[in-house]
């Protein structure tokens, strides 16, 4: 291309004589694709349809207000009420016995996390306990206390009782650390948790890590309009074309829900 | 208001809530747009096909995700943009170099025959010279040139599409102008 700009003298006229030729031409879609397009949309609406309406309990249908339905909901409630109520003082004395033994509880995350890079959360359990008291120093100087109490909630309970302050053969596998470290991450991702986010993204972790729908913390994040996220996640390296299971990038999801800074920070980041 | 009326993003909204009949209008709609831009971008009528397919359905499942104060065309646009970058990355080298041959083959095929022969063989020779003419152009600049004049798209939003900016895509239409004039010329 030269320095100069091209003058524009006749241009007009381009876009007349390309319509005028583009009239002549005379192919179109094949009828087996609008078929099949048309076919594709009307199975989604349908089953959009059914979706809206299995949600839906109607409590005024006349069956549903018979008296043995209403014993039988009562009771259930019942039931569950006294369960919880037997069984709740069973995981508080747990959890208060636990505490002595595990003076550096803020470290015990269940993330695939290496200490020495993330003092913020932490050592893990197996054999990077090893390092655990220079990381559990570091953990107590530098790790707020939300975050920290945020991925204790992120843990399953199993997982929880699990964390000794030494290695455990009930330790769960560095796999399964792993995945729930990924989906801390996109949890954090979806809320705009960006003080967890940034933690868990310090760590090593598989960043794009995609739940059952295909979708990776970065897609979550743009579906939820979170924009910090985003931008932290796309610094972090977040691979910004990792389409869903329905093919969508997070780009045409953003551009799908007007959400322009976003979408620009991707294609900034080299979406498509 | 009819449906032939209303606007693409009442349709899609009315799409997402499970009316076939919108997604059928909107389709018919954009139908030969969508199908100029990509035919005319990768010269071949069953990749185009193919692409064509792929973008539509793509539309249908993610028409519950779709936001009404998005634009539609520039929303569609941005998946056929995307599909035929794909195409790109993945097809092989020879594809568009039977460009040419594919685009005349088509055109014979496809010609009315009951428009009778003379008329036949001109508007086989004002087709072919326009896809010739098309081939010719760089690709960015085929891309951004057909995607305003098939998707009515502004140059912001094709700089919005295509990742660059305004100024870029401003200078690439021009020159896209400017080559067809040339390439065009006899066919005033």
């Amino acid at each position: 291309m030269n320095e100069f700009p091209p003058p524009n003298e006749g241009l007009e006229d381009v876009d007349k004589r390309y319509r005028r030729l583009s009239d002549r031409d005379s192919s179109r879609p094949s009828e087996a694709i609008r078929r099949a397009v048309l076919r594709h949309a009307a199975e989604h609406a349908a089953q959009g349809r059914a979706q809206e309406n299995s949600t839906p309990i109607e409590f005024r249908r006349r069956s549903a207000n018979q008296p043995r339905w209403r014993v039988a909901t009562y009771g259930g409630l019942a039931a569950a009420a006294l369960a919880g109520l037997l069984i709740a003082p069973h995981f508080l004395t747990e959890r208060a016995a636990e505490k002595p033994a595990t003076p550096a509880e803020p470290r015990a995350f269940t993330g695939n996390v290496r200490p020495s890079q993330n003092p913020a959360l932490g050592a893990v359990a197996g054999a990077d306990a090893r390092r655990a008291p220079m990381a559990q120093g570091r953990a107590r100087e530098s790790a707020p206390a939300p975050q920290l109490a945020q991925m204790q909630t992120m843990r399953t309970p199993s997982a929880a009782r699990a964390m000794p302050s030494s290695p455990s053969p009930a330790a769960p596998p560095a796999a399964a650390r792993s995945l729930d470290a990924a989906r801390a991450l996109r949890e954090a991702a979806q809320s705009g948790n960006d003080q967890t986010l940034k933690a868990l993204l310090a760590g090593r972790i598989d960043i794009d890590a995609r739940d059952p729908s295909g979708r990776t913390a970065l897609m979550l994040a743009v579906l939820n309009d979170q924009k910090e996220a985003v931008n932290s996640l796309l610094a972090a390296g977040a691979d910004p074309n990792v389409a869903d299971t329905s093919g969508t990038t997070p780009l045409e999801a953003a551009v799908a829900g007007a959400r322009s800074e976003i979408a620009a920070a991707l294609r900034r980041a080299g979406a498509r | 208001m009819t449906e032939a009326a209303e606007p693409d993003e009442v349709l899609m909204g009315r799409y997402a809530r499970g009316d076939a009949a919108a997604f059928e209008c909107l389709y018919r709609r954009h139908e030969m747009r969508t199908w100029r831009y990509i035919e005319r971008n990768v010269g071949n009528r069953a990749i185009a096909d193919e692409l064509m397919q792929e973008v539509w359905f793509a539309v249908a499942r993610q028409a519950p995700r779709y936001q009404p104060s998005a634009r539609f065309t520039t929303w569609l646009f941005t998946i056929a943009h995307n599909r035929i970058i794909d195409w790109v990355r993945t097809s092989r080298p020879q594809t568009s170099l039977e460009r040419h041959e594919v685009a005349s083959v088509v055109i014979q095929l496809i010609a009315d025959p009951s428009s009778g022969p003379l008329a036949e063989a001109v508007a086989h020779e004002q087709s072919s010279a326009l896809a010739q003419a098309l081939a010719e152009l760089p690709v960015e600049q085929r891309d951004a040139f057909l995607m305003q004049i098939e998707g009515g798209l502004s140059v912001e939003e094709i700089a919005a599409v295509t990742g660059v900016s305004f100024e870029t895509s401003k200078t690439r239409l021009r020159y896209a102008r400017m080559k067809l004039r040339d390439l065009l010329q006899e066919h005033a």
